[in-house]
């Protein structure tokens, strides 16, 4: 057995990173009318430093913008199925989503699963005129009809795989780096610490 | 166990904190400020618990604690049953066993159990496969009147270790003061009691707790004054001479709080007699942190409701077993 079966390649480094971020936003300030509400809803933990960082290029684009976070941990569909109870975050949405024009934004997009949830917990907010979906990452292998309006970059990723992406906040630098477990998986029965 | 605190369990039930760890404690806390927000929501509810049921069994009478878990468990989207014994089997005679016995048959989740015996809560959760939360029982335990009493003092200085606490009243019967004094203790607050010495329980300073005879010196010395509710019957009982004597002597008025720090605050756990253990004007008045309580008290239960629901050690560990 090798002795670091865990490999990660490196995608997109801090400088790569911030021209999707900024190119994300240049979209988002393209397609969304000036006079529209528009309200950035970041995904905790990843997705609402995302936000952050395209609310502020989108400031120098367009006006006023606000810019919320959402904590889906008590709208998952797998609550009683995970073996870890998973810690509940806060959500902070500072305006009203009534009659506006949201932008739900996410560090990957995968099953599609936390966009569901975060639909779904954005109801109780409001009734937003419409919503739209940002990503850093699309890595495909969907399990619900979700698909992104924005996505910075498109990765096929084979299960087993997966795609991590840094953010200042949490881990000191933007990066996008992929991991591959499948060695490491196969090589032991080991289902996790929990 | 990961960095952010995931993995926090709690066992099938919170019987009282004496069995926590000091850990679990403030897990409970931290999983509690997420809980407050929902409340705030233009649409107090979010999905979690949707699917589950559970009965609210209140043998003793009781507004604040029986609506506050009402609250919490319709917030989560729990389905709840109330019963209590009037207008029930039990007064029939049904033992608390047989009338648990009775509701598992009907396939529930979760059981909260107020009850006039010391110890139900315990004998309940040893008899039943489903969660069992106490929600007071006898002189026993009242965990998450404790736990909401501490994120209420939490809220208001940052920590609680180092925090000097004192509770005034009856002591010896307070379900309330003991839970509270295993919480405060295991998270590192100083402690002391005062009240009538027929209503502090003898040896009560080998848990690490003053002994205050004047309640002034009580006021004096602490960040919190928590204010227990004199219990009517306690008169009757004759461990209190009567209750404008007991005022006189113990109760909280404005001008002993003069000598009290700028920044003290006061709790009480409700209901409250006014005239009797705290004035109107005390309860009223700006120390006063008694409906911020109230507000707390649904966040934490809503935190104790989702702990449990979602970690159930033995379940969980058998469920594993079955995979591989």
């Amino acid at each position: 057995m090798p002795t670091d079966p865990i490999i990660t390649q490196t995608l997109f480094d801090e400088s790569a990173t911030k021209n999707l971020l900024l190119e994300l936003a240049q979209q988002i300030g393209q397609t969304v009318p000036p006079a529209a509400h528009l309200v950035l809803v970041g995904i905790r933990r990843r997705g609402d430093s995302i936000a952050e960082s395209i609310g502020e290029h989108l400031r120098g684009i367009r006006g006023t913008l606000a810019i919320g976070s959402l904590d889906i941990t008590l709208y998952r569909d797998d609550f009683g199925q995970i073996d870890s109870l998973p810690r509940v975050g806060t959500t902070v949405i500072e305006s009203s989503i009534d009659g506006a024009h949201v932008v739900v934004v996410d560090d990957v997009l995968y099953t599609g699963r936390t966009i569901r949830a975060a639909l779904n917990e954005l109801a109780d907010f409001g009734r937003a005129t419409k919503i739209e979906l940002c990503v850093l990452i699309d890595r495909g292998g969907r399990q619900l009809p979700i698909q992104p309006d924005y996505a910075g970059h498109f990765a096929e990723v084979a299960p087993g795989q997966e795609i991590s992406v840094r953010v200042p906040t949490i881990d000191g630098a933007w990066g996008v780096d992929l991991v591959d477990r499948s060695a490491a998986l196969a090589g032991s029965s080991e289902v996790g610490e929990e | 166990m990961t960095d952010n605190g995931e993995g926090l369990r709690l066992g099938k039930d919170l019987v009282g904190l004496k069995d926590l760890s000091r850990e679990q404690i403030l897990g409970i806390l931290d999983t509690a400020e997420p809980f407050k927000e929902i409340s705030e929501r233009p649409i107090k509810k979010v999905p979690i618990l949707r699917g589950q049921t559970i009965v609210n069994l209140f043998m003793e009478p009781s507004t604040r604690t029986r609506i506050s878990f009402e609250f919490a468990e319709k917030r989560l989207s729990a389905d709840t049953v109330n019963i209590s014994s009037s207008g029930s089997s039990v007064q029939k005679g049904e033992s608390l066993v047989d009338t648990a016995r009775n509701l598992e048959a009907m396939r529930i989740h979760m059981v909260v159990v107020r009850h006039g015996s010391s110890g139900a809560a315990r004998f309940l959760a040893d008899r039943i496969p489903s969660n069992v939360i106490n929600a007071g029982d006898g002189q026993h335990a009242h965990p998450t009147q404790a736990l909401l009493d501490l994120l209420t003092i939490r809220d208001r200085f940052g920590d609680i270790e180092g925090r000097r606490v004192c509770i005034v009243g009856d002591i010896q019967h307070s379900r309330v003061a003991r839970s509270n004094i295993w919480g405060l203790l295991k998270c590192g607050a100083e402690v002391a009691v005062c009240g009538p010495k027929t209503l502090i329980p003898a040896g009560i300073e080998d848990l690490g707790v003053q002994v205050f005879g004047r309640v002034e010196e009580g006021i004096e010395w602490c960040d919190v004054l928590y204010v227990l509710r004199l219990q009517l019957e306690r008169m009757q009982g004759g461990y209190v001479p009567s209750l404008r004597e007991y005022n006189r002597v113990f109760g909280i008025s404005s001008s002993r709080l003069q000598q009290a720090a700028s920044d003290m605050i006061v709790l009480h756990p409700g209901p409250i007699n006014r005239g009797v253990e705290i004035d109107s004007a005390v309860a009223n008045g700006p120390r006063s942190v008694i409906l911020p309580q109230v507000t707390n008290g649904v966040a934490v239960r809503m935190a104790v409701l989702y702990l449990l629901a979602g970690g159930q050690p033995e379940f969980a560990e058998s469920a594993k077993g079955e995979d591989k």
